[in-house]
């Protein structure tokens, strides 16, 4: 994995894997940015690529992303997003799927608390058959935090044999958190296995007894959870534990958790 | 041991429990039996301090300490334990993590340092093999995709590992098959010793063909109409709850 630390040097950036070609990247980007980030990404025939970007940065400030995204065939693509700290961070990501036997991999992980809004909107567009689309985004929002996410997988009429797996969970800590949730799907083809679905809720109470009841904390008893919640996300970004553990620990960081 | 006097519990302005006087002593097994309704698993909730449920009157004290003032985690720690009738899945937390958690916690709530980890995986062996816990088990999420069998050898599991002072089962025996009940009661033979005590809460007799209880209550509408011996268990088998039922609703109306 190669780390971009300076996000000044990717503000109109082009992101190429080559053809049989392995690109892992990472974008951090942390301390003061006001900045909007154009991505140009192109993933080319049987070329993997993973780009992670993780927002730690300060909390009065704001960041954009344009990112558009191309698939080739039987390339395999990783774009993950993972929003911790900052006032605004907008993720726009637009993924079109140009060959066929691509896999693309959309996960996403949004934490806005306090004064934070977090956005992510995607539009993918399936032109090629037998590719697969796999978005998983969970929000946990607590304070007066603002989560959106927007989401739309769409299918061409040519792209027969198109799966598409897109989910978005969330949990609400605060009676002031707010979380918008638009999982949308436009299918065009007939031979595809395509889903979506939404659930926002608060921390199952039931449980949250049952492990009180065990001597566990009320506050412990809720890191667990949330854990576990977050976990599903980190655990399928990368086969990248260094990568992932970073992630785990600016997350566990901003949630006060041991 | 455990004492509660006159406990009135309601749930949503509704009276449940309405003047319970119960007191455990150590070394003994009770069972509290009764037709369903009749406020036994309120009852379990109430000592465990689920805030679903009001206390409007009376108290519950462990070894003179007002557990009514505590929060659910600090009766654990101070040594009570509820199985559950129907135990709570919590997906991707791990039955390891859990119990690590739940010892540590109890263990800093009493002042001492956490259990060293090689301590904690010689108990956790030891306690599995205790309830036969299936070892595909090993490395999976707290009851999550559990049988009903396998959900109840859990809860067992968990309170061999937490050692409780007062250990409540609530309807343990209900969705067991033959087997499970057999490794249930087993389980819970093995663990009684003379600092503790079991309170079974059962609806039938089964349960208590392998766990012989000392003292049985009949609780019915939020009172206990009638305390015995094992030999309750046999004569409410033959004769079932309705006389007793029928000179309640008589004594109380």
């Amino acid at each position: 994995m190669e780390y971009i630390n300076n996000i000044y040097d990717y503000q109109k950036a082009e992101i190429i894997a080559q053809p049989e070609q392995k690109t892992h990247r990472a974008i951090i980007a942390q301390g003061t940015v006001n900045q909007t980030i154009q991505l140009n990404v192109k993933a080319m025939e049987n070329s993997s690529l993973e780009l992670h970007i993780c927002n730690i940065i300060d909390n009065e400030d704001t960041i954009k992303y344009d990112i558009d995204v191309t698939a080739e065939e039987n390339s395999n693509v990783t774009l993950s997003v993972v929003s911790i700290k900052g006032k605004n961070v907008d993720v726009n990501i637009n993924v079109n799927i140009i060959g066929k036997n691509a896999e693309v991999n959309l996960p996403g992980l949004l934490l806005p608390s306090k004064n934070q809004s977090f956005t992510y909107h995607s539009n993918v567009i399936h032109k090629s058959g037998g590719s697969t689309t796999i978005q998983k985004v969970r929000t946990v929002a607590d304070d007066n935090g603002y989560g959106d996410f927007f989401g739309i997988i769409k299918v061409d009429p040519n792209a027969q044999k198109s799966v598409t797996e897109q989910v978005n969970n969330n949990i609400l800590l605060s009676t002031d958190a707010r979380i918008e949730s638009k999982p949308q799907l436009e299918i065009y083809a007939d031979d595809v296995k395509c889903s979506h679905g939404s659930t926002t809720g608060m921390l199952d109470q039931e449980a949250i007894f049952y492990m009180r009841s065990r001597g566990i904390s009320q506050k412990t008893a809720q890191n667990l959870l949330l854990e576990a919640f977050i976990n599903e996300v980190i655990e399928n970004l990368s086969q990248d534990n260094e990568y992932k553990d970073f992630v785990k620990d600016q997350i566990a960081n901003k949630l006060g958790m041991e | 041991m455990l004492e509660i006097k006159d406990l009135h519990a309601s749930v949503n302005g509704k009276e449940i429990l309405k003047g319970i006087n119960l007191n455990i002593e150590k070394g003994k097994v009770y069972a509290i039996m009764g037709p369903n309704g009749s406020g036994k698993s309120t009852l379990a909730s109430v000592i465990a301090g689920n805030e679903v449920f009001d206390v409007t009157q009376g108290s519950i004290t462990l070894d003179g300490k007002d557990l009514l003032k505590l929060k659910p985690e600090e009766r654990a720690a101070e040594g009570v334990f509820l199985a559950f009738q129907y135990p709570v899945e919590i997906p991707g937390v791990s039955i390891n993590n859990f119990m690590k958690a739940a010892i540590n916690e109890q263990r800093k709530y009493r002042g001492q340092e956490p259990m060293p980890a090689p301590d904690f995986l010689k108990l956790i062996k030891e306690k599995k093999e205790l309830v036969a816990l299936d070892k595909k088990l090993d490395g999976r999420s707290v009851n999550q995709g559990f049988s009903g069998g396998e959900k109840k050898k859990l809860e067992v599991f968990q309170m061999a590992m937490l050692n409780p002072k007062v250990a409540v089962l609530d309807e343990t025996d209900s969705g067991l098959d033959i087997d499970a009940l057999r490794i249930v009661a087993e389980g819970v033979n093995k663990l009684k010793s003379e600092d503790n005590a079991f309170i079974i809460i059962t609806h039938y007799q089964r349960l208590l063909d392998y766990i012989t209880p000392d003292v049985v209550h009949v609780l019915y509408n939020g009172r206990i109409i009638k305390t015995g011996d094992r030999n309750l268990v046999l004569e409410l088998e033959k004769t079932g709850y309705d006389e007793l039922k029928k000179q309640a609703d008589e004594l109380y109306k």
